[in-house]
């Protein structure tokens, strides 16, 4: 399946980034992810880990540059930008890159910028001499997805899209479309088949379903877009109703082009000496030009010859090409021909001085709680059900350690129904009356709560089912929880006293939940703290195993990430 | 070196005001016929489309999204005005029109229009570009310079009646419209409606661009460079989760853009009230009670309203659609700021009073 990065499904948007970028760095290129990443936060284009302007940057750069959010931002945008011809990488260089001569032409085009996009998704072709390898495709994706929706009779669905067009090994063989094409067709009309189909592609390609769905993105994004299609829900092709994209009259008009075009690729034109390389180059390139709307007549004179050295060399006659050279071409050929290069000035001199990476690394807010020695005195009652099972998982295991993971396993797909009671139960066994809500109580929005003379606690519960890693959503809900129970007045509690976020697992995107926890403790005095269940599993096992009590009052009055 | 070639404009012929008469006041129709327009020779003639550089129908000059009390603010730079691309300016067209398939008779592009060309009509708005006794044919081609000088003549004519009058026939065709119309619109489409309707009503509005997950609030508003607060945008179901989002958006600009929460309204923009039994209203209550930050609740449907009459908002009038107290205290203001009574039943669902 062929990859397609995915910056958003915003194409006005993308647009809009490209032109910031090539007005901020046109004159000082080449320039690399940084120096977009720095053009995009200072024209408010970007932000990071909630954060806007220049402090996105400094909460985005991080040691590990894998997961630098601005920086993979900048990563997608380049390879959008790269596999649309508008920029191309250095030859010594992958990520730093030029503005191309059709580069510019995209930023130039302010009165309609969505024809010569249009023009640049046509030209995109695998295999090509810029991007990087993306396996053995020979394939002008965007015109075999349309061609494709035709002979489906007009609709498509995402998964036809993924199993269909885009694996496609070769679009110019003719049995092997129809071959395509005859295989989706005997695929309608069970969902089963379908998914079958999906999970072969899946594991022969090693590549997970999400993953297959997240490269179709951006690829659905233009083909809406484009007005090509339009997306609606269709129950006929596979017996319950889902999204398909539909071919409009417009999509089927540019079939009809598309298919009196000649298709040129890289491939054809290997052994092509100079002097017909370089007609065949100009003439698809203005021409291109020339659909997206742009004043061509300067270039009118040539035309006569270009014309005649592509008729004789692919026999036919006054050819219209659909071949895009700053897309199919490598950029030393290219810029030869066009003999067009940026400005350039010292990189190090300019944007580079001005972008200092700032790394930072991330600081969880975590709040320790410690366990000391202590007798267990318990008065509430505990669910004996939960001690035995507690127990068994002990002398299975013979440890705490043991017993944590055996029942981090058992509950891994524990749903509601089943996990908020067992929540509930834990903090019983560590001696707090706490309760959970029954289903359909609206008016109590908490979970669970702990009910307390001075410090009742509510219970914000996310089960794995819902959520594996806790979410800003459930800290959200853990402040309203408190607003709630302040205002409302049903048990006692105080300005002090925390509200709980409680889920399978710490959040992964901590530096999300951090900047929120620290917000709300900044703007509304009020304290959240977040509980994943092997750490409550490890105070009750303290408790109950090795006659440890936890501090209570520090976890009545906690405010941030659980640490024990 | 090879030149950048340039993108062939079409050439479009200016439409303008005949010499030496001026345009004093505007009369609006009901509907499906354009606002009639009395001029300096005591003559009247409809408004007729001056063909503009840069129409205002279709795009929001950068400085009309300019967000000077927050500019950090990365902002959506979207300058589109029909928030479902219905207003076209084809390639051979002399005139922009307007795909009515796609309207959802908001209005916005009719209250855009300096020379009071376009006017609504039950089935959707249109353009009228007819010449008349008061509008002719340029033999120049339009340029910014030109479409000034015509749109400079209705600046500041006095205006009577509405752009389009509420019943509750209209006001279901359009719910039911954006329902339809919107399913086939990219996500951003209710912020788009909301950003640009509140711009309608004089309210300086921002909305986050899409897909940008850093930045949760939807919307951030100001009036005369003073920051309001966030807004939050809901026209489905999800309506509970608003006042949470609310939270969280106050708690970003208060805590890491130093402002006070006291000089904050969070202002919530739906498409109907949610019952007066919903969670909601009380944790807007809890959410007073506790934190004394104010929520305004209004609808799309307030909005139609202000814009039809061509009514602004003002901090205070924002600040009084927090109130609780009330059940019809929403009607109240409405017709306050639009100063007369409204025609439509006490109890319309959702508009102005919750359902019970």
């Amino acid at each position: 399946m062929i990859r397609f990065a995915n910056p958003g499904s915003d194409i006005d948007g993308i647009i809009r980034i490209y032109c910031e970028l090539f007005e901020a760095l046109n004159q000082t290129s080449p320039f690399d992810l940084d120096d977009m990443s720095l053009t995009l936060v200072q024209r408010n284009l970007a932000t990071s880990s909630g954060y806007m302007g220049e402090r996105a940057l400094e909460y985005s750069t991080r040691e590990d540059r894998s997961r630098d959010p601005l920086y993979n931002q900048s990563k997608m945008y380049s390879e959008i930008f790269k596999l649309l011809g508008w920029i191309h990488p250095l030859e010594d260089s992958a990520l730093t890159f030029t503005f191309t001569y059709l580069g510019a032409h995209a930023a130039s085009a302010k009165k309609d910028p969505k024809a010569l996009l249009l023009e640049s998704i046509l030209g995109i072709t695998f295999p090509n001499p810029i991007l990087d390898s993306q396996g053995d495709y020979k394939l002008r994706p965007f015109a075999s997805i349309l061609l494709s929706i035709a002979q489906l009779d007009g609709v498509i669905c995402r998964d036809e899209i993924i199993i269909g067009p885009m694996s496609l090994s070769n679009d110019r063989n003719p049995d092997l479309f129809k071959e395509m094409i005859r295989n989706i067709k005997k695929l309608r009309g069970s969902r089963e088949a379908l998914s079958k189909e999906i999970t072969k592609l899946s594991n022969s390609r090693g590549i997970t379903r999400t993953t297959m769905g997240n490269y179709t993105r951006f690829p659905l994004a233009i083909l809406r877009w484009s007005d090509w299609v339009i997306s609606e829900r269709d129950s006929s092709l596979y017996g319950r109703s889902i999204p398909v994209l539909k071919l409009t009259p417009k999509g089927d008009a540019l079939i009809k082009k598309l298919k009196d075009r000649l298709d040129i690729r890289y491939s054809d034109l290997t052994d092509t000496e100079e002097e017909k390389l370089i007609p065949i180059a100009k003439l698809a390139f203005y021409q291109m030009l020339s659909r997206a709307g742009f004043d061509i007549e300067p270039l009118k004179p040539n035309f006569d010859d270009w014309n005649r050295i592509v008729e004789e060399e692919f026999k036919v006659r006054e050819p219209e090409l659909q071949f895009s050279p700053f897309q199919d071409l490598p950029p030393n050929t290219i810029q030869d021909i066009f003999k067009y290069s940026p400005t350039r000035i010292d990189p190090s001199s300019e944007v580079a001085a001005q972008h200092i990476a700032r790394r930072v690394l991330e600081k969880p807010i975590l709040y320790r709680i410690k366990v000391v020695e202590s007798d267990l005195i318990r008065e509430v009652d505990v669910d004996e059900g939960l001690l035995e099972m507690i127990q068994v998982a002990y002398s299975t295991s013979g440890n705490i350690k043991g017993t944590i993971n055996q029942i981090m396993a058992d509950k891994e797909n524990s749903d509601q129904t089943d996990f908020y009671p067992f929540i509930s139960g834990l903090f019983r066994i560590l001696g707090y009356n706490c309760e959970h809500s029954r289903a359909g109580v609206n008016y109590q929005r908490w979970d669970a709560i702990i009910i307390d003379d001075e410090h009742s606690i509510p219970i914000e519960i996310k089960s794995p089912a819902e959520e594996e890693f806790l979410s800003p959503k459930s800290i959200r809900q853990a402040l309203e929880n408190k607003i709630i129970l302040l205002s409302r007045k049903i048990y006692p509690t105080s300005i002090e006293t925390t509200s709980l976020s409680v889920g399978y697992r710490i959040p992964n995107e901590r530096s999300d939940v951090n900047s929120l926890l620290s917000d709300i403790h900044n703007a509304y005095n009020l304290k959240i703290g977040v509980i994943d269940l092997e750490s409550l599993l490890f105070l009750v096992c303290s408790e109950l195993y090795c006659n440890k009590k936890h501090d209570r009052e520090a976890l009545i009055t906690m405010h941030g990430m659980i640490d024990v | 070196m090879s030149e950048i070639l340039k993108q062939l404009e079409a050439e479009r012929y200016a439409k303008s005001v005949i010499e030496s008469v001026q345009p004093i006041s505007v009369t609006w129709k009901d509907a499906a016929e354009p606002a009639t327009i009395l001029f300096s020779d005591g003559q009247s003639s409809y408004g007729s489309c001056i063909r503009c550089s840069s129409p205002p129908c279709m795009e929001y000059s950068s400085s009309e999204l300019d967000f000077h009390s927050f500019s950090m603010f990365p902002a959506d730079q979207n300058n589109q005005v029909c928030p479902t691309s219905a207003v076209l300016w084809e390639f051979d067209s002399p005139f922009p029109t307007i795909d009515n398939d796609q309207c959802i008779l908001c209005g916005i592009c009719v209250a855009r229009c300096p020379s009071r060309a376009i006017f609504m009509t039950d089935n959707g708005a249109l353009i009228n570009d007819e010449e008349n006794s008061h509008f002719k044919i340029s033999e120049r081609e339009a340029t910014e310079d030109t479409t000034k000088e015509s749109a400079s003549l209705f600046c500041s004519i006095s205006e009577s009646g509405s752009l389009y009058s509420e019943t509750e026939d209209r006001l279901q065709v359009i719910s039911t419209r954006i329902d339809e119309i919107a399913s086939g619109q990219q996500s951003q489409f209710p912020n788009l409606l909301a950003r640009n309707l509140l711009i309608s009503t004089g309210i300086n509005t921002v909305m986050r661009r899409r897909g940008d997950t850093n930045v949760r609030m939807d919307l951030l508003l100001s009036i005369d460079q003073c920051l309001i607060g966030p807004g939050e945008v809901e026209f489905s179901n999800a309506i509970i989760d608003v006042p949470r989002n609310l939270l969280d958006d106050v708690a970003v600009i208060v805590s890491r853009y130093g402002i006070d929460k006291e000089d904050i309204i969070a202002i919530s923009i739906l498409k109907s009230l949610p019952n007066q039994r919903s969670e909601y209203w009380q944790v807007v209550q809890d959410i007073r009670a506790v934190l004394d930050l104010k929520i305004s609740s209004l609808t799309s449907g307030i909005l139609f309203l202000l814009l039809w009459n061509r009514s602004s908002l003002s901090m205070g009038s924002l600040t009084s659609f927090s109130c609780i107290e009330t059940s019809d205290f929403r009607r109240k203001l409405t017709e306050d700021i639009i100063k007369r009574p409204l025609n439509l039943q006490q109890g319309y669902p959702g508009l102005f009073e919750s359902e019970k």
